[in-house]
């Protein structure tokens, strides 16, 4: 078998049944070779395939209005959470978006990008933006402005292969924006397993918060991660981050790698 | 983005109940892939699927990881009918609606057999194996099935005309 075949099989698996974590692997190390398709059209066929099927077996039921209410208010959420992280600004303005060919979801970004245009200061002033600072920079400038921000440190872990993590955390309830700095927490691979930040605020909710996914790249000693807030934390006390499938998950099975408590 | 919501929640909705347990896993699945949705909008590409397929597709994507998470017992499935495509679908939005009855033609392409065991794999969600069990075949025929029928789909789907709210190739 060809290693374009076996491309062409792991895909085939990955749109059926999934793929093992070792498969996932061998997958990632190998795509490269793909060169007549791109990496997601049969998971596309796929999806058509079971449009098909579920239509003619009459199997489409209504959602349940508690649960599109919440689905509605996670987006708002998110699209309102969006503007916190500067660094993603540029991206979302970039005129030549394949997003903007779409219709509907073409919308949803359209949303995003005229909060951004009304959140942003220079938008209605100065077409040209100014050059944007490093997360150091704006990490600096939360804690020197916010009144109410907060520092708290990560404590020692005691997960195997975590001992060494250090780093902190800063946020703003105020303003709903903070920063993770981490040092020594491992590299992971982003299409296997993504790292995610939990946010406990008692005072909202017995869940925790999501507060968003991100990677730690091959050879970086120190990273700074801007949180991204999927709802709003009032009265954080513990900032925890898990290891999760790629996207991150709703509801986390753990464990709790490292942990940032506030009241320590 | 009500609208929106609206417009899909009960395709995403079906897909869950049909992937898990129901109740309370099915609910945090529907909501997880309306997260992966948001964050992930800027990978959809209109030229390649419809805004339902890519839909379906996000959302399969993160349902087969939860599948696999769970470790469902091969073997242990019973095989089930099979689905009549001739069947008309329920009231379901236009655009859900358009695109199944187009999809219904592309696999109305494929051979009997190929039509049954991509049915068994990506609707009833099977195993490989437990096909290859239940059908009486060899595991590698099964997979050579898979293989060829989806391909055959994904051509059909970037046939002439095939593009999102054209017609596909029958």
């Amino acid at each position: 078998m060809s290693a374009q075949e076996r491309i062409v099989d792991l895909l085939t698996s990955r749109a059926t049944e999934g793929l093992s974590e070792e498969e996932a692997m061998e997958l990632d190390d190998t795509l490269h070779h793909l060169t007549d398709m791109r990496e997601d059209e049969l998971e596309l066929a796929a999806a058509a395939v079971d449009l098909a099927f579920e239509s003619a077996a009459g199997d489409v039921e209504p959602m349940p209005g508690h649960l599109k209410q919440r689905i509605l208010e996670q987006g708002r959420a998110h699209l309102k959470s969006r503007p916190v992280n500067v660094t993603r600004f540029p991206r979302a303005v970039k005129p030549e978006s394949r997003l903007l060919d779409g219709r509907n979801i073409g919308w949803w970004v359209a949303a995003a990008m005229l909060v951004l245009a009304l959140w942003s200061p220079w938008s209605r002033q100065d077409k040209t933006p100014p050059p944007a600072s490093t997360l150091a920079e704006q990490r600096e400038t939360l804690l020197r402005d916010a009144g109410d921000a907060i520092r708290v440190a990560w404590t020692k872990p005691e997960v195997p292969g975590y001992e060494k993590v250090d780093g902190d955390v800063v946020w703003s309830s105020e303003r709903q924006a903070g920063f993770m700095r981490l040092r020594g927490l491992p590299t992971n691979r982003n299409t296997v397993e993504q790292y995610q930040l939990w946010i406990v605020d008692p005072s909202r909710d017995e869940r925790p918060i999501d507060g968003g996914v991100f990677d730690i790249p091959a050879g970086s000693s120190e990273v700074i991660i801007p949180i991204d807030a999927k709802l709003r934390a009032d009265n954080p006390k513990v900032f925890a981050i898990t290891l999760e499938q790629p996207g991150g998950v709703v509801v986390s099975d753990g464990p709790l790698l490292v942990v940032a408590p506030v009241d320590a | 983005m009500a609208a929106c919501v609206d417009r899909y929640a009960n395709l995403v909705w079906s897909l869950a109940r049909r992937f898990t347990s129901g109740g309370t896993e099915a609910e945090d699945a529907v909501q997880e892939i309306f997260i992966e949705l948001w964050s992930s909008a800027d990978r959809y590409d209109s030229t390649k699927a419809s805004e339902t397929t890519f839909i379906a597709m996000v959302a399969r994507r993160r349902l087969i990881d939860r599948l696999r998470k769970r470790k469902r017992e091969p073997g242990m499935e019973e095989i089930e009918a099979a689905v009549d495509l001739d069947t008309p679908g329920p009231a379901e939005a236009t655009e859900v609606k358009d695109e199944a009855e187009r999809a219904k033609r592309l696999i109305r392409t494929l051979k009997p057999e190929q039509q049954r065991i991509i049915e068994l794999a990506v609707y009833h969600g099977h195993t490989h194996q437990s096909i290859a069990d239940a059908l009486g075949m060899p595991l590698g025929t099964v997979k050579t099935h898979l293989r060829r029928g989806l391909l055959r789909v994904r051509e059909a789907m970037q046939g002439p005309g095939a593009a999102p709210g054209g017609e596909a190739v029958s």
